[in-house]
């Protein structure tokens, strides 16, 4: 109970942290100014987003309303049981196939897109960085099985990685957009 | 997977609990996943750092290069579905098919391995890139590319050795299904570490006639 008010009230100040980093950077003219503050600037908004899309998701009455015992008690939710059955496995093969299919999909349009080039280095680095993370994202949910386990542990494990490597993103990317334009 | 669930009722002080009902070996495999992908991301960040500073070259050619990628990540990825066929049959108590497939995922990650080092051989006598020189320009090129492909075989190689030992023991009766499917874990990561490397590595460094 207190571990997890921690964990609200510590998303709800990195929320705050990153919204009034934004609005001060915008604020400062900082979306026109250069690419690292225009980069920053994303960063601090998308934790913001992220921070309290979190919280409106965990305390979304509609959602807590039929697991909930008592109304507004957000805390108290019924036991997560994992499904025992069986023919669990065997009734997502057909699934597994598809989710393959799509990973091939997604691999050939990368393959196309390394020679149509449509747009410049950094527009490319973006847009096949995308198209990994939904592969990622593919391979996780349902090869990895995290889409059937507990939901809170999706969270516990895929929150921290994230934010790791947003904040390696953020505070390294910028500077080495410097470095380029320093012509070293 | 119900006596599991009936330990996951006991108090968790009396070592009965189940981590997010998910059981200690999973758990832990997800825990050294997560460790892993920080360090592949902080390799892969640093590397699109170094491709975005510099005048990065393009050397690669459709053939061999791109192609062979190509049909590395086609391996790296079928390689996943039948893995994931073998957990599904050691879950549903099918023995003899589940060790067929994990077979089969350990023969695909070899072939991933021996498309890897004949890439390696041809970047080296035909091209001259080594780790530490190259013709193309920037040395980094060489540095970055050989130190993280060289990682991930390590890490296919590695998993090929863990399925094996896997195969035989589950097959003996050692194992559970559980410890299958822990083992697809770290072979869905290493597939998953591949869908970055792929086209961070190869296709942004594309040779465009």
């Amino acid at each position: 109970m207190l571990v997890s008010l921690i964990g609200y009230l510590f998303t709800l100040a990195l929320g705050v942290w990153g919204a009034a980093t934004a609005a001060q950077l915008v604020a400062a003219g900082a979306l026109t100014a250069s690419l690292d503050n225009l980069f920053l600037t994303l960063f601090s908004a998308l934790m913001a987003v992220l921070s309290f899309g979190y919280l409106a998701w965990r305390f979304n009455p509609s959602r807590l309303a039929p697991a909930g015992a008592a109304a507004g008690d957000g805390v108290a939710a019924a036991p997560y049981v994992l499904p025992e059955d069986p023919a669990y496995e065997d009734a997502h093969v057909p699934l597994f196939n598809k989710i393959w299919m799509g990973l091939l999909l997604l691999t050939a349009i990368e393959v196309v897109l390394a020679y149509v080039q449509i747009a410049g280095v950094l527009v490319m680095l973006a847009i096949l960085l995308l198209l990994s993370v939904v592969k990622a994202g593919m391979i996780m949910g349902w090869f990895m099985h995290l889409k059937f386990d507990h939901p809170a542990f999706s969270w516990v494990v895929v929150a921290p990685a994230v934010a790791c490597i947003l904040i390696m993103c953020g505070y390294f990317f910028p500077d080495s957009f410097r470095l380029l334009e320093l012509g070293f | 997977m119900s006596e599991a669930h009936a330990a996951a009722a006991e108090p968790t002080w009396q070592g009965g609990g189940e981590p997010f009902a998910l059981g200690s070996k999973k758990f832990g495999m997800w825990l050294f996943i997560v460790s892993d992908s920080l360090t592949f991301s902080a390799l892969l960040i640093a590397y699109s750092y170094a491709r975005v500073a510099n005048d990065w070259p393009t050397p690669f050619h459709f053939f061999p290069s791109i192609a062979f990628a190509t049909v590395m990540t086609l391996v790296l990825l079928s390689s996943s579905l039948t893995m994931v066929y073998a957990v599904s049959a050691a879950h549903n108590g099918a023995r003899r098919a589940a060790v067929k497939w994990i077979w089969a995922t350990a023969v695909c990650g070899s072939i991933f391995v021996l498309l890897h080092s004949y890439e390696w051989m041809h970047l080296m006598r035909d091209e001259g890139m080594y780790p530490w020189k190259n013709e193309y320009g920037s040395p980094l090129f060489g540095g970055t590319f050989f130190l993280i492909t060289g990682l991930h075989m390590f890490h296919v190689i590695t998993g090929v050795a863990y399925l094996a030992v896997v195969a035989l023991g589950y097959r003996r009766g050692k194992w559970a299904p559980l410890d299958v499917e822990v083992a697809g874990l770290y072979w869905h990561f290493v597939d998953l570490v591949w869908m970055f490397v792929f086209p961070l590595i190869y296709l942004l460094s594309t040779s465009v006639d």
